[in-house]
């Protein structure tokens, strides 16, 4: 395993698309902040509490983790590309050959692939708090100890998902049979569950609001709340976790991390390779 | 000698198609191996069930005494070194890059291995050189996809179609390297290929499938008596004649309508003349030589017949 591992990081490290995921992780952080902080002040709003809790330090830093817009979409269609040439290549017959077990292959592509995009998303997500603070207050209130323990916890939570996200690419990378399979089926998957919490939270605000459907509205609680793609409306954006909160963050996440590494343990172990 | 690999009723099923049906295969340390057949026949698909590529539909293998569905499979394959179909080869990095990561996999080697290999396969000029390997010529990826094999010093190498694509040069140039490693390191080779004149040059043993059935397997020896220069004789007395040639030439002799076949070259003038002289008559001679190709395709037509 540990061969494997440095043979993956190897080949990764090689390859220039890293180079442009690293570029983008730069490039995103910067424009990001500078595009608010422009747009904050060109209408005249930076005042407002409300606006200034929205476009915080802090709002920034853990938006910028969302699976469903820049960087959080592009840094694992890329990933994806170099994790799959190992297939495209053929490279994976000399892992086989060499005597490696299908499940030893399956598990060093999985952490490789979580190690590279858990380390390019918190560049990214630091280098966009660090420039942000240029411009916005990281809070409206003063940080306080219990602010730095919010932020820990968050960022472990941020952290799950970026790892359920690396499992599910490495599943689709040894079951699909091409890396343009894995693209649209990455992007599919991500863009149902973006667009799926967007649609079920306006549902449950008109739910909420009219009172009509109780045990509707608790179903659709519970999908948003495990919803992976929805993730980013929850974490970090509040002030303290409830128990219910630290459930949802961690067993959703850990649930699909397991099931994807279980597919794609088992689909790999059966699987023909060209 | 001792056996490093030996298949067993080896079958492999795609959906409805059969492509390998009961192979059993034997390949002894030492032997150069020549799997012969025609496109399709299922040599790439015995070969990727030995690597481990994909699985059997039925039967078994041992490689190198190891049952394939032991858990230490593993172990023998990493005894093994293969070029399946085509050299795997990341195209986007150098040879010395490529190299470097096959070492990693293999967890063997330094720079001073990498430098070896390269000088083994003549690619050395390669070993400081920053050019991707999608800017190398055919036969250099083969040669790299060789020094690739070699990393993890395999005692059994398996190369699928390595003369495919090659110039002349490049088809000496491995083969000479084949020659060498067998030689010098006592690497055993299964080479797939339908270029029989090219594998007659270096096998030592071949084995012949067709329609995913392995129809024959012979040692070159054999072979070269099977298609050796042959004799054939009839008499009026063929009884007589038998009992001539047997007492003036050592040759194999196989009995045929009227007469006789003696294989190999002898003193024909010899044996004429002991014939005439024991007063039997001669009805017809005929020389021939049989060639690898008219042999491979005899046995391929009985095979289809």
């Amino acid at each position: 395993m540990k061969s494997l591992l440095k043979a993956d990081f190897k080949r990764i490290m090689k390859d220039k698309l890293l180079l442009v995921v690293g570029i983008l992780a730069v490039v995103f952080a910067a424009v990001t902040p500078l595009l608010y902080a422009a747009m904050f002040s060109g209408i005249g709003m930076e005042d407002d509490p409300m606006v200034s809790a929205l476009i915080s330090g802090k709002a920034q830093f853990f938006s910028s983790f969302s699976i469903g817009n820049n960087l959080g979409l592009i840094a694992p269609v890329l990933l994806a590309i170099a994790l799959c040439k190992d297939f495209s290549f053929g490279t994976v017959r000399n892992k086989v050959i060499a005597g490696k077990s299908r499940s030893e292959i399956f598990l060093s592509l999985f952490v490789t692939c979580a190690v590279v995009l858990t380390a390019v998303m918190l560049l990214h997500a630091f280098l966009t708090l660090g420039i942000s603070l240029l411009f916005f207050e990281y809070q409206p209130t003063a940080f306080t100890l219990g602010d730095f323990w919010y932020f820990l916890t968050s960022l472990a939570f941020e952290i799950l998902v970026i790892l359920w996200v690396a499992a599910l690419l490495s599943c689709l990378c040894v079951c699909m049979k091409n890396v343009g399979l894995v693209i649209v089926m990455y992007i599919a998957i991500s863009f149902v569950l973006v667009m799926a919490g967007s649609i079920i939270q306006v549902v449950l605000m008109i739910l909420k609001e009219t009172g009509s459907n109780e045990k509707l509205e608790n179903v659709l609680y519970f999908i948003d709340r495990i919803n992976i793609g929805n993730a980013a409306a929850y974490i970090g954006m509040g002030m303290s976790y409830t128990l219910e909160d630290v459930l949802y963050h961690t067993i959703a996440p850990v649930a699909g991390i397991l099931g994807f590494v279980g597919l794609g343990l088992w689909r790999f172990n059966k699987k023909d390779l060209k | 000698m001792g056996s490093v690999l030996s298949t067993n009723a080896l079958s492999k099923r795609y959906k409805k198609h059969l492509a390998v049906n009961g192979v059993n295969m034997h390949i002894e340390r030492g032997d150069i191996y020549g799997f012969v057949g025609e496109n399709g026949s299922g040599k790439t698909t015995v070969i990727r069930l030995i690597t481990g590529l994909i699985f059997p539909y039925a039967g078994s293998f041992e490689l190198f005494g190891t049952d394939n569905s032991s858990s230490k499979i593993g172990q023998a394959r990493s005894r093994v070194g293969a070029i399946v179909e085509s050299p795997s080869i990341y195209m986007n990095m150098s040879a010395y890059d490529n190299l470097k990561t096959q070492c990693a996999i293999c967890g063997v080697g330094d720079d001073e291995k990498i430098r070896a290999v390269l000088q083994d396969v003549g690619l050395e000029a390669l070993y400081e050189d920053k050019k991707h390997a999608s800017e190398f010529s055919l036969g250099m990826r083969q040669r790299l996809g060789i020094a690739m094999a070699l990393l993890g010093d395999p005692e059994f190498l398996i190369l699928d179609e390595p003369m495919n694509g090659l110039d002349p040069s490049g088809i000496v140039g491995i083969r000479e390297l084949i020659l060498k490693l067998n030689r010098e390191r006592g690497i055993t080779f299964l080479i797939s290929s339908h270029i029989l004149t090219e594998l007659s040059l270096i096998a030592t043993k071949y084995g012949i499938i067709s329609k995913g059935k392995l129809i024959k397997e012979i040692t070159a020896e054999q072979l070269h008596r099977e298609c050796a220069r042959t004799t054939c004789i009839s008499a009026d007395d063929p009884q007589k004649l038998r009992e001539i040639v047997k007492a003036t030439v050592d040759n194999q002799i196989e009995d045929i309508a009227d007469g006789i076949k003696v294989l190999g070259d002898m003193d024909l003038t010899a044996l004429l003349s002991a014939i005439l002289a024991a007063g039997v008559k001669i009805l017809s001679i005929n020389c021939g030589e049989t060639s690898f190709e008219d042999y491979y395709l005899s046995l391929i037509g009985g095979a289809e017949q």
